[in-house]
């Protein structure tokens, strides 16, 4: 802490500024915490929570992870649950790995933990549940109708190796050791009951690069997320934890799509500026439409050029992914991936394209129809992974994840 | 949240589990009066087995007194195991650190802790009833040198620690 | 849909051979930008022709995507003479005309996506008939419209760029001989193969 007394004012102003940010966006006590600290603040206090010490609650209505300000890291994992597994162990599992969850997220280690000096910073830690068609089946609950993979689409190119699964965990810190404890834990406590079918890890600008709330940007350099539900707003309650067609059990919870977008940065870099800016219909410097000047400017899709063609061109990402139906909107939130090159190339890049919706086929499908028919952003991009699951309600204090489907 | 309507034992138990373990240091009972046993003064914090298919394993976690007098652990039972030793860490002649029968119990210290943790004290199960697989809750009593006893539940989590190896003192 | 497609393609073939043979001189055009550009267009741009078109055709520097072409023959009222979606082919985007296309001055539109992804857009200028509605240049007939011009989400030179105005004009000339090579070629083909496929093309040579 000495060395952060030893901040210049600039940066001790910018800290509250993150604080306020953190309060406006709404996560709770973290947020209250950072109003009384900012209200307190004279100009030579040097009260700073660490990144490392706030929490996210674990037990609630909703499963966390979901309506949280994303966290700069994320490993999502996929479970298969060994063959013989029986609704008698699948509940056991559920219920260690909630404990695991719970306290883990919490700051406190969990029991039989190896590492506890690892769990000492949770770091706004989540871990969300997700449950395949598989894991539904054998604890006797009816699946929602969009539980089971996505319809096939023109440009997918799916390596089974990043599709389906029975459990998925979303584990999502602002700290990667932490994520890596976590993970640890989870996956020992996993082992007796199933085997990891597929680990994808992602990232985000890491806490305090960047102020709070700024839209995360892809490895194409691109704005990405920014028209997305609010938490709290009717949007999000309705098309995120609206109930939907879904089975009662599932009320509270959501549905899950991942996409393992592959992204070609090599045929990317012979794109110009400007060619880059029209296959999406926004800038690359603020992510503002073609057709505006900040980013969350509503785009003007009849805005023509002086010879009467579209400024956002009609095949553009931005143009091709918007729907006339209202209904037709899901909540993003995706991370990077930037994993080993495979031989003979030098990036092996992507997007882990994680979206929540009430409901998959009526909310995810109709938009990755539209940019399967067009979408000149697919010259550069590839699905190359696909998984949905049914997310869970979360659960109160001395019950466990999914206990509503058993 | 809304728990289902019916009651289910499996809810039951992780509540009470977690009314043990968890928040359980902060939900004391209330001050000792002279006629209080030392079961009411007498806490565990997190906790668990560690799941063995057969034979032996052990149970952890830490005891907390909230009295003003030591309370002593002479004996343990559960339905888990045929016995339960009482087992503390000690060194023998040749520098090794080897598991044995503690001598006059465990010892929670007055508004202190009792740790059993592996590779430390801990209650030693032997003659498992039933497979231990993780997740399955077993309940323990202990008994206190008052005589009153202390019920706990814990659950078995599959741990590749423990291992350590055992003097020979069963008589 | 089995017409169009019919139709397209006898497009396409007409756009290849009178863009073949405007490249017969006028191909040694280089690219300059880094995405394609235009080497040629049929009719090229302020060309006047004495009769209707069937199509108007445009061979750029490298092949085009399948995707996001767009062609429109707009006269000075912004009326769109165009028929259909411009059939592509490699390098080349042909258009079919109206057939009605009455005599006046007109701009042709166009956007194409380059092979790297970088859509492009730009204008060129025709005009038809007799003498008298033929203006040389089409800001005289038509005001509303500017002279070649590349504006465009995407800026980009559909004309050589980087070269000296006299090698431009040099290969203008060039391209424009070509052209006229080409387009006597094209009439004949035309009036043979128009025969071959419909009333409506035939209507053209009237």
């Amino acid at each position: 802490m000495s060395g952060d007394q030893q901040a210049s004012a600039g940066r001790r102003l910018s800290r509250r500024h993150l604080l306020l940010g953190g309060a406006s966006a709404g996560i709770g006590a973290v947020g209250a915490l950072g109003i009384d600290l900012a209200t307190k603040a004279g100009p030579t206090a040097v009260a700073e929570p660490l990144n490392g010490t706030q929490t996210v609650p674990f037990y609630g209505v909703h499963q966390a992870g979901i309506d949280t300000v994303p966290q700069s890291n994320a490993s999502l994992i996929a479970l298969d649950l060994v063959p013989g597994t029986d609704a008698a162990a699948l509940r056991r599992l559920l219920k260690i790995l909630t404990s695991d969850a719970a306290r883990l997220s919490q700051g406190e280690a969990a029991l039989a933990d190896s590492e506890p000096e690892l769990a000492v910073a949770p770091a706004r830690l989540t871990v969300t549940f997700g449950f395949g068609p598989g894991l539904v089946a054998l604890a006797g609950g009816a699946a929602p109708s969009w539980l089971r993979p996505l319809p096939a689409f023109g440009i997918d190119r799916l390596d089974p190796a990043w599709a389906d699964g029975d459990l998925l965990l979303q584990i999502a810190a602002d700290d990667a050791l932490t994520v890596a404890h976590a993970t640890r834990m989870l996956l020992k406590d996993s082992r007796s009951f199933s085997t990891v079918r597929w680990v994808q890890t992602g990232f985000r600008r890491a806490p305090g690069s960047v102020k709070p709330g700024t839209t995360m940007r892809n490895l194409f350099g691109q704005v990405d997320g920014t028209v997305n539900f609010v938490p709290g707003t009717p949007d999000f309650e309705r098309l995120v934890w609206g109930h939907a067609g879904n089975p009662a059990w599932l009320h509270g919870g959501t549905g899950f799509v991942l996409r393992r977008v592959a992204m070609q940065l090599d045929k990317w870099d012979k794109l110009d500026r400007a060619g880059r800016e029209a296959s999406v219909g926004r800038t690359l410097s603020n992510g503002a439409p073609l057709t505006g000047v900040n980013e969350t400017d509503e785009p003007d899709f009849d805005a023509k050029t002086a010879i009467g063609f579209p400024v956002i061109p009609e095949f553009s990402h931005l143009r091709r992914a918007r729907s006339e139906n209202p209904d037709e909107r899901i909540l993003r939130r995706g991370y990077n991936y930037d994993d080993l090159p495979t031989a003979g190339s030098v990036s092996n890049s992507g997007l882990l394209f994680v979206t929540f919706q009430a409901d998959v086929d009526a909310q995810f499908v109709p938009i990755q129809r539209r940019l399967d028919a067009l979408d000149l952003l697919n010259e550069w991009t590839t699905p190359i992974g696909s998984a949905v699951f049914a997310i869970p309600p979360g659960c109160a204090a001395g019950g466990y994840i999914g206990d509503t489907l058993f | 949240m809304t728990l289902p309507a019916t009651p289910r034992i499996l809810v039951v138990a992780v509540a009470a589990l977690l009314a043990l373990s968890g928040c359980a240091t902060t939900t004391d009972t209330a001050a000792p009066e002279a006629t209080t046993t030392a079961a009411a003064s007498l806490t565990i914090a997190d906790p668990w087995v560690k799941s063995a298919e057969t034979g032996m394993s052990a149970t952890f976690g830490t005891l907390e007194n909230a009295s003003d007098t030591d309370i002593t652990v002479v004996s343990a039972e559960s339905s888990a195991a045929t016995m339960i030793e009482l087992h503390e860490t000690v060194e023998d002649d040749s520098g090794a650190m080897v598991m044995q029968q503690i001598e006059g119990g465990f010892i929670v210290p007055a508004n202190g802790s009792y740790e059993l943790a592996p590779g430390a004290n801990h209650l030693m199960l032997m003659g498992l009833t039933a497979p231990l697989v993780a997740g399955v809750d077993s309940t323990f009593t202990l008994t206190l040198s008052d005589g009153s006893t202390f019920e706990f539940t814990a659950p078995a989590k599959d741990y590749s620690g423990a291992n350590e190896s055992y003097e020979e003192t069963e008589k | 849909m089995l017409h169009f497609h019919a139709r397209n393609r006898l497009l396409t073939g007409l756009g290849a051979l009178a863009l073949a043979a405007a490249f017969a001189i006028g191909g040694a055009a280089p690219a300059a930008s880094a995405h394609d550009s235009v080497l040629a267009t049929v009719p090229s741009d302020t060309e006047h022709v004495d009769l209707a078109p069937a199509t108007v055709s445009m061979r750029f520097t490298d092949d085009i995507m399948q995707l996001g072409a767009v062609m429109l023959v707009v006269d000075a009222a912004g009326t769109d003479w165009a028929v259909g979606e411009p059939a592509l082919d490699g390098p080349t985007a042909t258009l079919a005309v109206d057939p009605a296309l009455p005599d006046g001055a007109y701009q042709v539109r166009w956007r194409v996506v380059s092979a790297d992804g970088h859509p492009i857009s730009g204008t060129f200028d025709f005009s038809v008939g007799s003498g008298r509605a033929a203006a040389p240049t089409t800001d005289a007939a038509a005001p509303a419209f500017t002279t070649p011009t590349d504006s465009s989400v995407a800026a980009s030179a559909p004309s050589p760029d980087g070269l000296p105005i006299g090698v431009t004009a040099l290969i203008g000339a060039a391209v424009g001989l070509g052209l006229f090579l080409g387009i006597l070629a094209i009439e004949r083909r035309r009036a043979a193969s128009a025969a071959r496929i419909s009333t409506t093309t035939e209507k053209t040579e009237q």
